[in-house]
C-alpha cells in the first residue's frame, strides 16, 4: 500500500470526520478512521454508529488497500505538517512485533504508526444511485435550522429525540417537538418515493448535516437504504442510522386550524424587546407575560428578588385583549431562524397553543404552549 | 469463539443452536450458574453465531463479523460489564438510547454481565425494554446469583441454568486452553469444584501436581503412623501458608474421594481419578466414620489457618488427629 496526497486534502478529509469520531465509547475502534484506497484517490470514513461521514480525496495510489488508524493521531500529525505532499505506505513488520505499521513521510519528517485491519471497522452501509429527494442546499439548511432547536433531549421518549422527515406526493415536511413546542416546515418538491413514508433523523444527524451542507454548492441527494438514511453531495456521503420510528406523536392534531386573534409584528423589534424584557424574568422558566391590546402588545417580566421590566410594542391587531404567559427563550429560538421581517402571531383563548409563522409564508409554523400566569383584571 | 470450542454444556448449546437455526430465540435470556463455568463464553458464542456472515452460521471465528466480536468492535453488540461496580440507571439509559436506533446489520445483541449487580432503579428502568425489546434484539443477562435479580426481570426472561463442569471437562479445558500437562490438569481439576478460575490456572499450574502428591503422602503416612515422615515433610508447608492452604484443600478433597470409594459410589464422581489406585488402597484401611471425622478436622484446620493459627502446630495436630481417628475405627 502506498499513497501520496496533498497535505491540505488530507487535512480537509480528517477535519470533516472529526465530529463523528468517538473517543470514549465502549467500542474502541470507533476512535479510528477507515481509509480505503482506490485507483485514483482515497475514501476517508468515520462513524460513531449514529452518523457516518465518508469523503473522497484524489491522490496517487500504488497497490490499493485499506487500513484503520486512530483519527486523533493522524489529525494532530497532519495539522502540524508543513504544506506539501505526504506519503503514507505500509511498512515491513519488525522481526518481533505482530503489529502492522504505516510509514508517514513528509519532507524530512518520518514516523511510524500502527494500523489495524480494515475488517475490524464497521462496514459502510450499502447504497445505490437512486434517491428520494434532491434538496437545494439552501432549502435543506433552512429546514434543519428551523427544526433542530426544538428536538427533545428527554431520555425517556426516544422518538422525540429526532426530527421527523415526512414524504408526501409533492412535498417534504420536517417536524420536531419536545412537547412544549413544535416546529414544522414544509417544502414543495417532487419526491420519488411512496407518499406517507416517514423517517426520524437523530439530532446529531441534523447537526452534522448543517456542516455537511455548507461544504460546497451541489444538491444534496437524500435516500434510505435498509436502516440508514443516506445524504450524498458530490463526493461526500453522510449516513445516519434511523431511530426506531412509530412513536412520533400525531403533530397534526395539535396544530389548530382556526384562530380568534391574529397579530402582525415586526420581527426585529419583537426580538430586541424580548431580550430586553426577559433579562428580569425567572431564570429557569424564562416566563414573560404578554398583554395584547388593540394596536399594541405589552411585554412584562417579573422575578422575585431579581427585578421586573416592561415594554410596549406597536403591533397590528384588532380584537379582544388577552393576557398569556410564554417562555421567552422559545420565541427567541424561533425568531433566530426566520429570515422574513414580519411575523404573524396566531392565538386562541388563554391556555391554548400559540402559533408563530413568518408573515406571508405558511410553509413554516412554530407552536409554543403558553405558561399559566395569573391574569390581572384591573387592566381590562 | 464458536460453540464448537466450548467444552461442556452440550444440552444448552444444542438448544441455543436450534433456536438460532429455527429463528426461535426469545427476546431475553438469563444465563444463570456458578462462577467460571462458561456462561459469558456461551453468550459471546451465541452472539457470534447469530452475527456470523458464514452461511453455515456457526460462528466461524474468521469472517469480519466474528473478528469484530472477538476484538470487542462489533457495532451490533453491546456488552454491559461494570466489573466491580454496580450497573446503574445511566448504564441502562445508555443501552436504551443505543437500542433506539435501528440495528446496523440485521440483529443486535445486548449482553449484561454480572446482572446481579444491577440496582433496583436500573432494573426497573430495564423492565420495559425486556418486556418489549425493539425488533431483532436479543438481550442476555448473565448472572451467578439468579435470585438477587428482581422477580419482574426474571419473569420476563427465559432462564438457562448452567451446571458445574464435570472433572473431565475441567481437565480438558486445562489441557486445551491453558496448555497444562495431564498430571497438572488432573490436579487442578480435582480442586476446581467444576469451575474455571483463570488466575489459578495460569499461576497455579505447574506446581499443583506436586502439592497434591505431597498431600496424598501426608495422609497416607499419617494413617500408617509414620511420625518421622510427617515431621520432615511438613517443613516446607510450615513456612508457606499459601501452599499449606492448597494442601489442606487437596487433603479434604482426597478424604472426600476416599469416602466415596468406601461407600461404593461410582468412580465417575471421584475427583482424583488419575490416582484412584492409591485412593482405593487407603480406603481399605478406613471407615466412612473416619472420613467424616477427618473431613471435619481439615475444615477446622482451614478455619484456624484463616484465623492466623500457628501453622506447624495446626498441621501436626491435624495429621495426628487423623491417625487417632483411624485407630478408633
Amino acid at each position: 500500500m502506498e499513497l501520496t496526497i496533498q497535505r491540505s486534502d488530507l487535512l480537509k478529509g480528517l477535519q470533516r470526520v472529526q465530529g463523528v469520531v468517538d473517543s470514549k465509547k465502549a467500542i474502541p475502534i470507533l476512535s479510528n478512521i477507515l481509509v480505503e484506497m482506490v485507483e485514483d484517490g482515497i475514501w476517508i470514513y468515520a462513524t460513531d454508529l449514529e452518523v457516518g461521514i465518508k469523503g473522497f480525496y484524489p491522490c496517487a495510489t500504488k497497490k490499493p488497500g485499506s487500513f484503520t488508524v486512530p483519527a486523533r493521531k493522524l489529525f494532530d500529525l497532519t495539522r502540524e505538517l508543513p504544506e506539501g505532499t505526504i506519503t503514507i505506505s505500509s511498512d515491513e513488520p519488525g522481526a518481533e512485533d505482530t503489529a502492522n505499521w504505516l510509514k508517514i513521510i513528509c519532507n524530512r519528517y518520518e514516523s511510524r504508526l500502527a494500523y489495524m485491519s480494515a475488517e475490524l471497522y464497521p462496514s459502510f452501509p450499502s447504497y445505490g444511485d437512486e434517491y428520494i429527494v434532491s434538496f437545494e442546499p439552501k432549502v435543506l439548511r433552512d429546514m434543519i435550522r428551523k427544526t433542530i432547536f426544538s428536538v427533545a433531549t428527554d431520555e425517556t421518549r426516544l422518538a422525540l429525540n429526532g426530527t421527523l422527515l415526512e414524504i408526501a406526493a409533492d412535498s417534504v415536511t420536517m417536524v420536531s417537538t419536545d412537547t412544549h413546542r413544535l416546529s414544522y416546515i414544509q417544502t414543495n418538491c417532487s419526491p420519488k418515493s411512496n407518499e406517507g413514508d416517514h423517517f426520524i433523523l437523530s439530532r446529531k444527524t441534523s447537526a452534522e448535516l448543517l456542516k455537511f451542507i455548507d461544504d460546497g454548492e451541489e444538491a444534496v441527494l437524500f435516500s434510505v437504504y435498509e436502516n440508514q438514511a443516506i445524504f450524498r453531495k458530490g463526493n461526500l456521503i453522510l449516513v445516519s442510522r434511523l431511530l426506531q420510528e412509530g412513536q412520533f406523536p400525531d403533530y397534526r392534531g395539535v396544530m389548530p386550524s382556526k384562530f380568534e386573534r391574529e397579530v402582525l409584528v415586526d420581527k426585529e423589534a419583537l426580538a430586541h424587546t424580548l431580550k430586553r424584557v426577559s433579562v428580569m424574568s425567572d431564570e429557569r422558566s424564562s416566563v414573560i407575560t404578554l398583554k395584547l391590546r388593540e394596536g399594541e402588545i405589552e411585554l412584562i417580566s417579573q422575578a422575585a428578588e431579581i427585578g421586573e421590566a416592561k415594554e410596549v410594542l406597536d403591533v397590528k391587531y384588532k380584537g379582544e385583549p388577552i393576557t398569556i404567559g410564554i417562555n421567552s427563550k422559545y420565541i427567541l429560538d424561533i425568531l433566530a431562524t426566520v429570515e422574513e421581517d414580519k411575523m404573524l402571531l396566531l392565538l386562541n383563548g388563554p391556555g391554548k397553543p400559540v402559533i408563530l409563522t413568518p408573515a406571508g409564508d405558511d410553509s413554516s409554523k412554530f407552536i409554543v404552549m403558553p405558561i399559566y400566569v395569573p391574569s390581572d383584571d384591573s387592566e381590562q | 469463539m464458536s460453540f464448537k470450542r466450548i467444552i461442556g454444556h452440550e444440552q444448552i448449546i444444542a438448544m441455543l443452536q436450534k433456536g438460532v437455526e429455527g429463528n426461535s430465540l426469545p427476546n431475553a435470556y438469563i444465563f444463570s450458574g456458578p462462577e467460571g463455568v462458561g456462561k459469558m463464553l456461551t453468550a459471546l458464542a451465541l452472539a457470534m453465531t447469530i452475527q456470523c456472515l458464514d452461511p453455515a452460521r456457526d460462528g466461524c471465528g474468521s469472517c469480519p463479523s466474528c473478528l469484530k466480536i472477538a476484538s470487542g468492535n462489533h457495532p451490533d453488540l453491546m456488552i454491559i460489564d461494570k466489573g466491580e461496580e454496580k450497573i446503574k440507571i445511566e448504564d441502562i439509559r445508555e443501552c436504551r438510547a443505543w437500542l433506539s436506533y435501528k440495528p446496523y446489520g440485521e440483529k443486535r445483541i445486548v449482553i449484561v454481565n454480572q446482572a446481579e449487580t444491577i440496582t433496583t432503579q436500573a432494573g426497573n428502568a430495564f423492565l420495559k425494554t425486556l418486556e418489549e425489546p425493539p425488533e431483532n434484539t436479543l438481550i442476555i443477562m448473565v448472572t451467578t446469583n439468579l435470585h438477587s435479580l428482581l422477580p419482574t426481570i426474571i419473569s420476563r426472561c427465559r432462564i438457562v441454568r448452567f451446571n458445574r463442569l464435570s472433572y473431565s471437562d475441567v481437565e480438558n479445558i486445562a489441557i486445551k486452553e491453558y496448555n497444562l500437562g495431564e498430571k497438572e490438569a488432573a490436579a487442578i481439576a480435582s480442586l476446581s469444584n467444576g469451575s474455571i478460575n483463570p488466575n489459578a490456572f495460569a499461576v497455579g499450574g505447574g506446581k499443583l501436581a506436586m502439592e497434591r502428591e505431597l498431600s496424598l503422602n501426608l495422609l497416607k503416612e499419617s494413617l500408617s503412623g509414620n511420625l518421622e515422615y510427617i515431621l520432615t515433610a511438613t517443613a516446607p508447608l510450615v513456612s508457606d501458608r499459601g501452599k499449606l492452604s492448597v494442601c489442606l484443600d487437596f487433603i479434604s478433597n482426597i478424604i472426600r474421594d476416599i469416602a466415596l470409594i468406601v461407600s461404593g459410589e461410582s468412580d465417575k464422581i471421584v475427583s482424583n481419578r488419575d490416582i484412584i489406585d492409591s485412593l482405593s488402597e487407603m480406603s481399605d484401611r478406613v471407615s466412612l466414620k473416619w472420613a467424616v471425622a477427618a473431613f471435619d478436622m481439615v475444615k477446622e484446620a482451614k478455619q484456624a489457618l484463616n484465623r492466623n493459627a500457628n501453622s506447624r502446630l495446626l498441621l501436626e495436630e491435624l495429621l495426628i488427629g487423623i491417625r487417632y481417628a483411624a485407630k478408633r475405627g
